[in-house]
């Protein structure tokens, strides 16, 4: 009987949760001794007409109509004053508790427990409906504010559907806020916290008095709540990342398509420019010294213009991924002598040493961008160190690839600048302003290596001047060594 | 007889750049701004050379070489834009000669065009003659090489891939047609070999191997033997 008040205690208190009300319990007394003082008018009035089994079914009767709208303690004490009366009334002696037979006792024992059991069934009945309305009542709330999230679009928009929708649930000082910072204490309100497992979103403050309790449905449904209007937030967060990344997209495009189309429709005019330079140059007529000079100065001049296009237009094609990449299975010394053949006339007057193994690993890479890349790092040597000092290119094994390095008898680039030579448009200090340079030169280089899988740094020179070593992986298999080819396809 | 070229070029400031260049060198110049202005041109009779550029207006440029290349040897130099060696190489590979990349000095372009006229007329002669470029000689029936007079030994293979490149000297040759040519049909993908082989030949032919005067790359295209006049 005790376990039975406290399990009744503790469904109370979720009843009253569930339905934010406490229950009437004196009423539910008074309709209980109403009630048996119905079935005993009607059980005394009946009594000489009827068996004992049939008063008795009348007064269970009222006991159990009592327990299907009010509690066990109700029941209880319909169930025990309804024998009580049933015996004072019906079994004689009349207006008496005495009990003549002892079959009697049994039997109101059994009315009693009888009583009692379909008291409490109905009570878990009763307790399970509640708990199955309120949970149908959230889950419609729920349904009804991820529907109304789901179609909002804008942050704004999210805040006054949600707004809203709490404010049905919670009452009207329910207050949202959109937030980074912690919800402020106030007394007799609840936060709660909206976020999802990284981020926060802000928060919910509900006045403690529309929760109950710790645990029950209306804590939920405001945690549940919470979490709606997080994937809702989280969402509109995503969604607005993925508008932005698009446009940028886009705009990369645009861009990659002008620069394209410009740098074509200016190359155009450039090379009959150059043409027609070279070609008066090395016409027969008799020049000045003067004339000549400003021939030559026409043909260098649009070689310059050539190149800064052309590194511009690279550059935008390697950023924006648009480049695409040819490999193919090429030799360090190839490429490193088809770059000094092309620089062949302004090397005349330096040293320029080659030290490349013959048994160096081939490597497979884009030979159009290698070139590319090998040119710019040949054009920055010569450029910014003086017109005698010698140059030394360097392949040897590294790791899983093979190393090169460029280096220079230059003035060298300071620690601090090391890095950022690589920017765009960047000049290192000893860059003058009209070299002809154009701050992209680096920037193509790393993006070229990068692009292969390789890295590439600015080291210091022992000695003085700049070592440029970029990695080229070697991507294809084992190289393929001078002898093992001769005994292929020779033996 | 002056050697009649045909310009095929969709500018018409370049066209007449290359009509007042090639003039003044003493060819005949013929002009066509678009590839139906060549088709006519060509049906009615066949010039010398052709320089092509491959970026028309009307139609692809290697399928007026293809067309070119049905009907004759003609040598033909492409006229491209730097990015566009693969164009450049498909060109070699379905017959044309050499190429130029704009913007190009004049000097650049009289000497390719020197070259292909030249192989043409090389290429009428006998297999087996005497081949003589610079300080190379190649004796194709003894298969030997001299170097400045002095007898250099050479494999096999490396022999073939120099006899080669000495056929077409001053031109460039894809890395598809000195595979083809050296190795056979089935080797065309594996450059490696060219690579190893290249590097063989260089130390074995060049003044100073790290240096190179005679074998030129061309990255992502293919190997020049240079000619003294190229």
């Amino acid at each position: 009987m005790c376990a039975a008040r406290l399990s009744d205690e503790r469904v109370n208190s979720r009843l009253r949760a569930a339905f934010g009300r406490a229950f009437p319990e004196r009423v539910g007394f008074v309709w209980g001794a109403l009630t048996n003082l119905v079935t005993t008018t009607i059980a005394f009035w009946v009594a000489p007409h009827a068996q004992l089994a049939h008063l008795m079914i009348i007064h269970l009767l009222g006991a159990v109509l009592i327990s299907t709208r009010y509690e066990m303690a109700v029941s209880t004490f319909t169930a025990v004053t309804g024998v009580l009366a049933f015996d004072y009334f019906c079994i004689p002696p009349v207006f008496a508790f005495a009990m003549p037979d002892p079959h009697y006792m049994v039997s109101f024992a059994g009315m009693l427990l009888v009583a009692l059991l379909v008291c409490w069934l109905n009570q878990g009945l009763r307790y399970q409906r509640a708990v199955a309305r309120a949970s149908e009542e959230r889950t419609q709330a729920l349904c009804q504010l991820s529907l109304d999230l789901s179609q909002v679009t804008g942050t704004e928009q999210l805040f006054v559907h949600a707004q809203r929708h709490l404010r049905e649930l919670f009452g009207e000082h329910t207050e949202l806020k959109f937030t980074q910072a912690e919800a402020p204490k106030a007394a007799g309100f609840r936060s709660q916290p909206i976020r999802d497992r990284r981020e926060l979103f802000g928060y919910i403050l509900v006045e403690q008095a529309k929760l109950a309790s710790e645990r029950t449905e209306r804590t939920l449904l405001l945690a549940a709540s919470a979490d709606r209007i997080a994937d809702a937030s989280k969402r509109l967060v995503m969604g607005e990342a993925t508008r932005r990344a698009e446009v940028h997209a886009e705009m990369e495009r645009n861009r990659s398509a002008l620069l394209s189309a410009v740098s074509h429709d200016m190359k155009t005019p450039l090379a009959s420019i150059m043409t027609a330079g070279t070609s008066l140059l090395s016409s027969s007529w008799q020049k000045d010294a003067t004339t000549r000079e400003l021939l030559e100065t026409i043909v260098q001049e649009s070689e310059r213009m050539n190149a800064q296009i052309t590194n511009l237009l690279s550059v935008t094609r390697l950023e924006s991924g648009c480049a695409i990449i040819n490999k193919e299975v090429e030799a360090l010394d190839d490429l490193v002598f088809a770059v000094l053949s092309r620089f062949s006339g302004r090397l005349s007057g330096r040293q320029v040493n080659v030290d490349i193994p013959g048994d160096l690993p081939l490597v497979s890479v884009d030979p159009v961008l290698i070139d590319q890349l090998l040119a710019n790092l040949l054009e920055n040597a010569l450029r910014y160190t003086p017109g005698d000092s010698p140059l030394e290119i360097r392949g040897t094994p590294s790791g899983s690839g093979i190393a090169v390095e460029i280096c220079d008898r230059g003035p060298g680039i300071s620690l601090a600048e090391r890095d950022r030579v690589f920017e765009k448009f960047y000049r290192g200090q000893a860059a003058k302003h009209n070299d002809g340079g154009t701050g992209l030169g680096l920037t193509i280089c790393r993006a070229v290596v990068r692009a292969h899988g390789g890295s590439i740094d600015i080291l210091a020179r022992t000695g003085g001047g700049t070592r440029v070593r970029f990695t080229l992986p070697l991507d294809t298999g084992p190289a393929i060594t001078h002898l093992r080819l001769e005994k292929r396809h020779e033996a | 007889m002056t050697p009649a070229i045909l310009v095929i070029e969709d500018e018409a400031p370049m066209r007449r750049v290359l009509r007042t260049a090639l003039g003044a060198q003493g060819y005949h110049v013929w002009e066509a701004g678009t590839k139906q202005d060549a088709m006519t041109t060509i049906a009615r009779r066949l010039p010398q050379a052709i320089l092509l550029d491959l970026g028309l207006p009307d139609g692809d440029g290697l399928d007026l070489l293809r067309v070119v290349r049905e009907r004759s040897e003609v040598p033909v130099v492409i006229i491209s834009a730097r990015g566009e060696e693969r164009d450049q190489v498909l060109a070699l590979d379905n017959g044309a000669n050499d190429y130029v990349t704009k913007p190009f000095r004049e000097a650049e372009l009289l000497a390719r065009l020197r070259a292909a006229l030249r192989s043409a007329a090389a290429h009428a002669a006998p297999h087996d003659e005497r081949i003589e470029i610079g300080p190379l000689c190649l004796h194709p029936r003894e298969r030997s090489v001299y170097l400045n007079g002095e007898e250099v030994p050479l494999t096999p293979t490396e022999f073939s891939l120099l006899q080669v490149m000495a056929r077409q000297a001053g031109r460039v040759v894809t890395h598809r047609q000195l595979l083809r040519e050296v190795w056979g049909g089935s080797y065309v993908q594996d450059t490696q070999y060219l690579r190893v082989y290249m590097r063989q030949l260089r130390r074995k032919l060049e003044q100073n191997p790290t240096s190179p005067q005679l074998l030129i790359t061309t990255p992502g295209v293919g190997y020049r033997l240079r000619s003294p006049d190229g």
